[in-house]
């Protein structure tokens, strides 16, 4: 009987996030709310191969910050983080 | 007194004001005023009498004045203009035609001042140190030289002709009694009349200055005025002799300035600094730092130094800030943060202002530009879909009057404005709004492909419908009796858009365009027809340079941290310094090459002019030949050199990282 009342505690705890590359490749993370930023940030990189400096995370059109977390960004579960890569145009 | 020479003396406090506080103490109080201050001059002038004696007397020396200078005068006067006449006998001392000072002569004055000056030059002879002028029902007076001795405006209107012939009737009778009947009620006109009396007349009767720049109409009240006021000084001084004929004395202030000038000229003073003509600046030059080599200049790590530009969301690292040097492409960050700072400087314009975020119009215009003929409705809808989500939450288009879209799209930076987007929703069950709301496409490099543009206006609409649903049918719950109206929004085409010119300056174009289109005093909400959009009304053109240092300054004023902002003034003074060469470059800088074709000559393998290097002294002659020998001599001087450190870092490393020299890293693709 406690078994599946623990899962849902569980699954309340974890918010879905859905982070997007320009080239709308989506990879969903599984998020506490506590957990900073730079925790998603670092292992997007690695598994996309590219440094994190030269990846930009926006969020609501806004930049995330590596101590950004998602209570203090009020994130919900499916929302979506758009990552981008340096933009230049001429 | 007149009110003209209240205003001057205003006009003039104002322009003086920095002479007035450093008078020279040695100056008479008089000269040191101003000219348009008659009523000082009254109440100061008793105290200047013993002046005016000595003027007087040093123009009664040269009162025989020989009848050719009337002759002379006769035919000047003829050819000196009515209008132009000259009220006032500026007297010029012989040899300095440049008697007059035009700083302190208020610019009414400018074409009587003009005109006596001429009439000085021509006949240097009739200067006196001082100017007399009659008014009224003028007497015998002093050798008034016809022309410039103007009296009253009336007078000289009424009589011209008659005052030619008194000229001639002046110039052939020497005898003053004669001249005196003569001239009863009318100005006399006679050089060689004696002055005794008039000074008597000015030694007893107070006399009035007033200003010579007086135009004629103000002159006639100045004439009453100072009847009536020397009339009672004449009542209540019994010593002077009853006399009908007042006389005022115009004194012409150039010239005492004038000999003012000389004597500060000869002493000038020690306490005061000397203040010529020339007003003092209003502002001083913030001292600058001397210019430094670029080998001087402090390096700083491009990627530890950062600042926040716009909005704290966008971070701008040195890097960044490198790019508003000339060849360079801008990144996002840069771009909405010069967007945001301009929304943002302006009060008003951040009322009605709104910069929506590079991510939506991205996301609208992906793939929509160049394969726009493969575009189907589903991937419409999933771009429109996506710009909705990139927009971000608190997103809402219907708010405020104009809403701006950068759009990057296929590494080209534009810009879409829409204004009164709220025109387009109405209530259901009503009519659609009779207003419009209007959408102006703005690319740096030309919006001439018309299926272009009905595709940007067909997926604005689009959009613009999506992110209404969204509004509606999401957790937002607004607009829910409203519906929207496509046929309302217009799509307009600038004219006179200022374009690019290179591959390079789009994004400081649309920063450019977006400072013109949001100026909350001239900008497009500003405008009377919003169907007729003339960039050159709105705003004068720039040069990319210009915007370019404009988005710079932005930043560095934003930039609160003094140390961040040196480190990014630094960086960009050694990028300038450098001329973003690359560092092998210098040594062939340093060799004195005359020219490419020489260059080529030497070079080329096939030349027969080639210098061969077969020997340790011809060698000498290359450029690493050279360099070579002051090595070997003297190793030293080149570990010295400031160049010897780059150019053994480059020998390592022959192109330099991405993020090191950015100009050289971008300048490679163009």
């Amino acid at each position: 009987m406690a078994a599946p009342a623990e899962a849902e505690a569980e699954a309340q705890e974890f918010i879905k996030i859905k982070v997007v590359s320009q080239d709308s490749n989506e990879v969903i993370f599984r998020v506490k709310p506590g957990t900073s930023m730079a925790k998603l940030k670092n292992s997007y990189a690695s598994r996309t191969g590219a440094a994190v400096g030269t990846l930009r995370f926006l969020f609501d059109g806004t930049r995330l910050k590596d101590e950004d977390t998602p209570k203090s960004l009020e994130m919900e579960d499916d929302d979506v983080i758009e990552v981008y890569q340096e933009q230049l145009g001429g | 007194m007149p009110s003209s020479s209240a205003n001057q003396a205003k006009a003039n406090s104002s322009i003086n004001m920095d002479r007035k506080k450093w008078r020279n103490p040695r100056e008479p109080i008089e000269h040191s005023e101003n000219e348009g201050a008659v009523t000082h001059r009254i109440t100061r002038s008793i105290a200047n009498e013993q002046d005016k004696k000595s003027c007087l007397r040093s123009s009664n020396k040269r009162k025989f004045i020989s009848l050719e200078d009337t002759s002379q005068k006769k035919n000047r006067k003829s050819n000196v203009p009515s209008g132009n006449r000259a009220r006032s006998r500026t007297p010029a001392p012989p040899g300095n035609p440049q008697h007059t000072a035009p700083a302190r002569i208020p610019a009414i004055s400018q074409s009587n001042s003009r005109a006596a000056n001429v009439i000085n030059q021509q006949n240097p002879a009739s200067s006196n140190a001082t100017a007399l002028v009659r008014f009224g029902k003028s007497s015998p007076e002093d050798s008034g030289q016809a022309q410039s001795t103007s009296s009253s405006s009336r007078n000289s209107i009424q009589s011209s002709a008659q005052s030619s012939k008194k000229i001639r009737t002046g110039a052939v009778s020497s005898n003053p009694i004669t001249a005196l009947k003569l001239n009863t009620c009318e100005r006399k006109i006679d050089s060689t009349q004696p002055r005794k009396q008039t000074n008597v007349n000015l030694q007893s009767s107070k006399p009035v200055n007033v200003t010579a720049e007086s135009t004629s109409v103000q002159a006639a009240k100045i004439e009453q005025k100072t009847n009536s006021f020397s009339n009672r000084i004449l009542d209540s001084d019994t010593n002077s002799t009853p006399t009908y004929n007042i006389e005022s004395r115009l004194t012409v202030p150039q010239n005492n300035q004038n000999v003012l000038h000389q004597e500060k000229f000869a002493q000038p003073p020690d306490s005061a600094p000397f203040i010529s003509n020339n007003p003092t600046p209003y502002y001083e030059e913030r001292p600058r730092p001397p210019a430094r080599k670029w080998h001087q200049i402090p390096q700083h790590d491009l990627s530890a130094v950062y600042t926040r530009f716009g909005d704290p969301n966008y971070e701008l690292k040195g890097d960044d800030f490198l790019k508003t040097l000339s060849p360079n492409w801008f990144n996002q960050d840069m771009v909405m943060g010069s967007l945001q700072q301009l929304v943002n400087e302006e009060y008003e314009a951040s009322a009605t202002t709104s910069c929506v975020t590079f991510n939506a119009g991205t996301k609208l215009f992906l793939y929509t530009m160049k394969y726009w003929k493969s575009l189907e409705e589903n991937e419409l809808k999933t771009n429109c879909k996506n710009a909705v989500v990139g927009a971000g939450k608190s997103f809402n288009a219907f708010e405020k009057d104009l809403y701006v879209f950068p759009i990057m799209n296929e590494a080209h930076w534009m810009i879409i404005f829409i204004m009164h987007p709220k025109n387009l929703l109405f209530k259901k069950g009503t009519r659609r709004s009779t207003q419009n709301c209007y959408m102006y496409f703005l690319d740096p490099m030309g919006n001439v492909i018309e299926k272009r543009n009905n595709r940007v206006h067909l997926l604005i609409t689009k959009f613009l419908e999506k992110h209404l649903e969204d509004l509606q049918v999401g957790k937002r719950k607004k607009f829910l009796d409203m519906q929207f109206s496509p046929s309302n929004l217009v799509y307009v085409k600038p004219k006179n858009v200022p374009l690019q010119t290179n591959l390079n300056d789009c994004a400081p174009f649309i920063v450019y365009y977006m400072e013109v289109m949001i100026n909350p005093y001239h900008g497009i909400l500003k405008q009377k027809d919003p169907n007729v959009v003339d960039f050159q009304a709105m705003a004068p053109a720039m040069s990319v340079d210009t915007i370019r240092h404009r988005i710079r300054s932005r930043i560095l004023k934003s930039t609160k941290n003094k140390a961040a902002r040196v480190a990014l003034q630094d960086i960009v003074e050694y990028e300038l310094q450098r001329k973003q060469r690359h560092p092998l470059q210098y040594l062939e800088h340093l060799s004195g090459r005359r020219s490419r074709s020489q260059c080529r000559i030497r070079d080329s393998v096939t030349s027969t002019r080639r210098r061969r290097c077969y020997s340790e002294d011809n060698k000498k002659s290359t450029v690493e030949g050279k360099w070579e020998h002051i090595y070997r001599n003297n190793p030293a001087k080149v570990a010295a050199h400031p160049v010897s450190e780059d150019v053994q870092n480059a020998r390592a490393e022959p192109f330099p990282d991405k993020g090191q020299r950015t100009g050289l890293y971008y300048t490679m693709y163009h």
